[in-house]
Order: C-alpha cells, then sequence, then structure tokens
C-alpha cells in the first residue's frame, strides 16, 4: 500500500541528441521509446518501460518526478489527502502523460517541484529471462546501473517540504543535518525501506540537485568512475563515502549540467526508526565523511 | 543562447559532427546543437544509429548474442562486428622515444576545449581565407637547456592535434610549420601525428604537410657576444659570463648580461619574465613590437604561399602572447602550454582573432606603410644596422 519507491525523473537538455547518446553510451541506459522532443530510457534491470526522460528544452534541470505506487486506489487516496492538504491535483489516463506511462497524479511541492504518482506503467521486462537466466546481460556499454535509485533536490524550506513530505504522503525521516539555529539544513526520507528515496537541502526552490542511478557494490563504483574518465565526463567527487546514509558514491555531470550520482550501500530502515541527526559542525561528514569538510561546489551547484 | 536560437540551430538541420555519413538511416536526428568538440561517445552513438540505432530486442533491434539462427559463436560474431568498424583502441597510443606515456589523460588535457568560438564567419557573410593556430609548445624539460619536451608535453601536443582534427574537413590541406627550437619543433610534429591519428579516427582525409622551420615564428631575440639567441639558447653563455664576474667580483657587466640576468632572476624568484619583457625596455632584446611585426609578416607570407590552407605554428609564449596584446589592447595572460591564438584571416585586409574567449576583429598591419622610427636621424641615435650603412 502507498508509494513504493522513486519511478522515473524527467530531466531537461537543450541538446537531446548528446544528452541521449551520453545516457546510453556512458551510463549505459536502453531506449525504450521516443518522440519529437522526448526520448523514454530504463536501466538494463528495470522491469517497467522508463525510469529517465529526457526532454529537449533550451535549459536544464528538472521537470518532474515521478513515484511508484502499488495499487489504483493509492492513487484515489493520496489525491483525497492532497486536496485536505489544500493541494491541487490532475489526473491523467494510462498513456496520456507518453508512451508506456501509466495512470497518474500530479502536484506541486510546497518547493515547486512538480511531484507524480504513478500506477500500471507498461512492464516491458528487464533484459533477462524469467527462466534460468544469467546474472546480468553481457552486451551492455557504459557503467551500465541496474536501476534509478533516488532523488536529491533543493529547496528554501527543507523542514517545511520534509513535513509535508511525511504528513501527506508518509515519507519516513531517516537522517537530518540541523544547523546550530536549530533548523534543518538538510534531511533525508524514504518509502522503500533503504536509507532514503528523496532528499532535500537548503538551496533555490524547484532545484534539482542530484538523481542517482543505483550500482551493486563499491567495486562498480570504480567500475563506473574508469567509465566515466574514459568519456571524459567531468566527475565532481571522486568515488567516496557519506556519513549520512553510509551510502558509497561517485558524483558526475550530465553534458547538460545536471548532476548524476552512481550509489551503492546504505542500509535498511523499518518506518518506526527515530531519524539520525548531524549537528553543523560536522556536516562536511555528514556529506562526505572521509574528507570531513563541506564541499562548497557539491553544496552549491545544482540544476 | 536565447531558446531561439536553440530552436533555430536545430531546424536548419545544421551540418553533423563528426562522421557526416552517419546518419543515413531513415530514422531522423533528435535535435541537437552544433559543437565544435563533440565527445567520442556521440560519435559512438551516431555510428549506432546508423546502423540502425537498435541495440536490443527491447527496442526492436537484435542483440548480438539472440541471433539464434546462426551457429557462429558469439564471440566470433562479437570480434567481427569490432573488426568492421574503426575501434578507437587500435589507434596507435602516443609515444615518447618508443615508450609508453604513463601520465595521466587530465593533465594532458588540452587547454582550451569550452571557449567561445568566433562565430562561422561564412555565415556572417565574410569569407575565412586562411585560419592559422599559433601554438604555445608543449611541457619542457626546462629553460635552460634545448632539452625539448618531456613526455607529458609530448602527449599534451599530441592532444592538440588530435583535438584540430576534429575541426578539419575531408579534403582541406594543412601546413605545419615550427620555431627553430627543438621543444617547438617537437610540438609541430607531435601535433602532425595527433593530426593523423584523429583524421584516421574521425575517418577523414585531409593533406597534411611535413614540419617546416619558419623564420618569422621564431622566439624573441637576445643579443650575446656569439649572435642573436633565443633566451633558452643564451642561457649557457649567460651562465658561464656570470660565473666570471662572481668569481673575480670585479668589472662592470656588459649591459646584455645585465639584462638577461634580469630576465633569468625573475624566472628563478617564481616570477613571470615574459612580462618583465613586454614591459621593461631592454636594449638587448628584441622590442616585442617588432615580434608582433615579424609574426604578421609570417602569416602574410603563409597567405601568399599557403592561401587556403590550414596553418598549424608551433612557437613560443612570449611572442605569442606580445601578438594577441597588440590585437586586444590588454594583457590576456601567459598562454599555457598548447594553448592557441587563432587567427582567421578574411577577406578585404582584416582578421579575427581568438584567445580566451575573447575575439577581435583587426585590420592586418600593412607592413610597408608601418612608420620609420629612425627617419631623419643620425648618427649614434640610429641602430647599429643602419648606422654601418650610412658610413658605407
Amino acid at each position: 500500500m502507498g508509494i513504493l519507491r522513486l519511478s522515473h525523473v524527467e530531466v531537461r537538455v537543450p541538446d537531446l541528441e548528446l544528452a541521449t547518446a551520453y545516457y546510453t553510451e556512458v551510463v549505459g541506459l536502453y531506449e525504450t521509446a521516443r518522440e519529437q522532443d522526448r526520448v523514454f530510457l530504463k536501466c538494463w534491470d528495470e522491469q517497467q518501460h522508463h525510469s529517465v526522460i529526457l526532454t529537449s528544452e533550451p535549459t536544464y534541470g528538472l521537470n518532474h518526478m515521478g513515484w511508484k505506487v502499488r495499487y489504483r486506489e493509492d492513487l484515489d487516496y493520496y489525491t483525497d489527502r492532497l486536496a485536505k492538504a489544500g493541494v491541487d491535483v490532475i489526473r491523467y489516463a494510462a498513456g496520456e502523460i507518453g508512451p508506456g506511462h501509466g495512470e497518474a497524479i500530479r502536484f506541486t511541492l510546497p518547493s515547486g517541484h512538480v511531484m507524480e504518482l504513478v500506477y500500471g506503467m507498461q512492464i516491458v521486462g528487464n533484459l533477462l529471462p524469467l527462466v534460468n537466466p544469467p546474472p546480468k546481460p553481457i552486451n551492455m556499454v557504459g557503467f551500465a546501473p541496474p536501476r534509478l535509485d533516488h532523488i536529491f533536490i533543493t529547496c528554501e524550506d527543507v523542514a517545511g517540504n520534509t513535513v509535508f513530505l511525511q504528513e501527506v504522503l508518509d515519507f519516513h525521516l531517516t537522517e537530518q543535518v540541523v544547523g546550530d539555529d536549530g533548523f534543518q539544513v538538510a534531511t533525508w526520507l524514504e518509502r522503500s525501506h533503504h536509507s532514503h528515496d528523496i532528499a532535500l537541502v537548503t538551496g533555490k526552490d524547484r532545484g534539482l540537485h542530484h538523481f542517482a542511478f543505483w550500482v551493486d557494490d563499491w567495486t562498480a563504483i570504480r567500475d563506473t568512475a574508469d567509465v566515466l574518465a574514459y568519456h571524459g565526463v567531468p566527475i565532481e567527487t571522486n568515488p567516496t563515502r557519506h556519513g549520512a546514509t553510509r551510502g558509497h558514491c561517485i558524483y558526475f555531470f550530465d553534458p547538460a549540467g545536471n548532476r548524476n550520482e552512481a550509489f551503492t550501500g546504505g542500509y535498511q530502515v523499518d518506518p518506526e526508526e527515530p531519524p539520525i541527526t548531524w549537528t553543523e559542525a560536522e556536516m562536511g561528514r555528514a556529506i562526505f565523511y572521509y574528507d570531513g569538510v563541506v564541499d562548497q561546489h557539491f553544496l552549491t551547484v545544482h540544476s | 543562447m536565447a531558446a531561439s536560437d536553440i530552436r533555430n540551430a536545430q531546424a536548419d538541420g545544421a551540418e553533423p559532427v563528426g562522421d557526416e555519413a552517419a546518419t543515413t538511416d531513415a530514422r531522423p536526428r533528435l535535435p541537437h546543437l552544433n559543437r565544435t568538440d563533440p565527445p567520442a561517445y556521440l560519435q559512438n552513438y551516431l555510428n549506432r544509429e546508423a546502423q540502425g540505432g537498435k541495440r536490443h530486442e527491447l527496442d526492436g533491434g537484435t542483440a548480438p548474442d539472440s541471433g539464434r539462427t546462426d551457429d557462429t559463436p558469439l564471440y566470433l560474431r562479437r570480434f567481427r562486428d569490432r573488426k568492421s568498424g574503426a575501434h578507437p583502441l587500435e589507434s596507435p597510443l602516443p609515444e615518447w622515444e618508443g615508450q609508453d606515456l604513463g601520465v595521466t589523460l587530465a593533465r594532458a588535457q588540452i587547454t582550451k576545449t569550452k571557449e567561445i568560438v568566433p562565430e562561422d564567419a561564412q555565415q556572417a557573410g565574410a569569407k575565412v581565407l586562411t585560419q592559422v593556430h599559433i601554438i604555445r609548445h608543449g611541457e619542457t624539460q626546462g629553460y635552460s637547456t634545448e632539452s625539448g619536451l618531456t613526455p607529458l608535453g609530448s602527449w599534451q601536443v599530441h592532444r592538440r592535434g588530435f583535438d584540430i582534427s576534429k575541426s578539419l574537413r575531408d579534403g582541406e590541406r594543412v601546413h605545419i610549420v615550427s620555431a627553430d627550437t627543438n621543444r617547438a619543433r617537437q610540438t609541430s610534429e607531435g601535433i602532425r601525428k595527433g593530426l593523423l591519428d584523429g583524421l584516421t579516427m574521425w575517418g577523414r582525409e585531409a593533406e597534411v604537410s611535413e614540419v617546416h622551420p619558419m623564420e618569422e615564428f621564431r622566439n624573441f631575440q637576445v643579443w650575446t657576444p656569439e649572435g642573436l639567441r633565443d633566451v633558452t639558447g643564451a642561457f649557457r653563455l649567460y651562465k658561464k659570463e656570470m660565473e666570471k664576474y662572481e668569481r673575480v667580483a670585479m668589472g662592470n657587466r656588459p649591459s646584455w648580461l645585465v639584462e638577461i640576468d634580469r630576465f633569468w632572476q625573475t624566472q628563478a624568484g617564481g616570477g613571470d619574465p615574459i612580462t618583465l619583457w613586454t614591459q621593461i625596455p631592454m636594449l638587448n632584446f628584441e622590442p616585442p613590437s617588432a615580434t608582433v611585426r615579424r609574426f604578421w609578416a609570417g602569416i602574410e607570407r603563409i597567405r601568399t604561399e599557403y592561401p587556403g590552407d590550414r596553418i598549424i605554428v608551433g612557437t613560443h609564449s612570449g611572442p605569442i602572447r606580445v601578438f594577441a596584446i597588440s590585437a586586444f589592447g590588454y594583457d590576456p595572460g601567459e598562454p599555457y602550454n598548447t594553448e592557441e591564438v587563432i587567427v582567421r584571416l578574411l577577406e578585404e585586409k582584416s582578421a579575427l582573432i581568438a584567445y580566451r574567449n575573447r575575439v577581435q576583429e583587426v585590420q592586418v598591419p600593412q607592413l610597408d606603410l608601418l612608420p620609420d622610427w629612425w627617419e631623419r636621424l643620425e648618427g649614434a641615435a640610429l641602430p647599429s644596422a643602419p648606422r654601418q650603412e650610412a658610413r658605407a
């Protein structure tokens, strides 16, 4: 019941061809559909039709993020909840938003981000048979992440948005950075019983800090770095570890300037567990545990 | 860039990057921008698109390992696929004295890819007659001996050549010249190798000349008792003479020694001796304006001798810098290793000069009409050559 996980992101790119080349050749996603101005992509292990949508626009950044719900009734349920909270909801029929897309509702968070809940996206299967499959396809290019993992957005009022996600959409707060003045600087929330599915950090409303692809282990982070360096992709942060979420990570930019991450690790969590708190003094460690200092580039550059 | 510009760029279907034959397939190209520096993965993608863009059953294609009607083993088909295309890994790696270079790509990264490129002059209605790349040499062992490039320097210049190859069109002629020092010559040679490797990789044909020295593009000169030298060439004599004066601790040093000492002391102190040369009048150094004049003379000669060719000049930072200063009217700074100033000669005796994100249109100086500073001067006010003429 309820929201299962992050389903997809739609990002703007000024050069659709170059971005498609990057996401297919360097990241190693699979194209499942294409329109005049949009390209639909999925990671190899995902069953559903798409998890990344590239939209040709003269700028960069996030258009919307989609979250998968378990049942069609969840859409009605959250429509009611959102209406009670005074949020306008638009409903879309299956396929109305794009090829392969399911039934969906869209609304705007207090931070201005467009959020979508989607049910019943077309299932195209991963690249493996259902009977006696090999562990992974062999002919992949790029670093070929198996799935999309989480999204990190920027907003002016982290605390307000965190409360909204908790109270209206039933997200569970796992970690937070609390400033010396008592305000939340950043928060991490989950629906999938992992360390986080979405995180918020203080910044511009409607901003995208990054979205992350899951890779299977620490070694895969290294392999990702190999692929990125080979293709001349700007790596922002070399392979390292987060304090918050305990994840392993590497950060880099797509050709439009949207930040990507390859992420692994983290931990399992149950919904009743209390959040972990990082103090402002240890914020550097919360972000990059080994460096232990706040990286201004990392905190200020967003799309 | 405004949204409308982007749309226009998409609408006129603009020239494809890299391999122009890449999009013969029915699938229309996605909206895209024109790039002077397309990454290799874009080319991989376009190649794949040219073969139908199919990578797997998922997008309606056939995976290499699912052709089950064929008994040929997968690895053999994979091997044939690979052999059928020019794979980047098959192009030779740059070498230094026959050895592989154990340096990282990042440090050899070309220094100028993301800068403003002047608008294609043909679009603007002007015709580019000749394009000249004036390029600083790669990293050297040092400036006290004529020891040429380091392995990293060789890698840098190879990268620069490779980068330039992306902008060459089929059938273009490239003429490569250099200043007469080892580091400049090795730079031009390395650029030539990088160019040829790039042309192979992009599958393009261009005519690339051997490297020729050109006097006009030599480094700025300093007078020594052994004749005119560039500062590196004069270093040994300078050191020897200085030691002599230090040992005997007496006598006045001749002015050439004083000046070249100032130059090298600035370098030794961590300062920038080229700034010293551009700012301090030195009687035994070639005046910067003479260097600029000499460069324009070289460019004029190129325009006459190789009309329409792409010219690559491997030379030194000092002359490049004063050439840019003279065009821009301010000091844009010392060029890094393999950084370039681009001169596009247009019709009507004008030229576009691009360096460090600035493009300046200048009139090509008419050298015959430049002032003669010694007109009506006599005797000691004249420089030595005209003085000797007068005596004769």
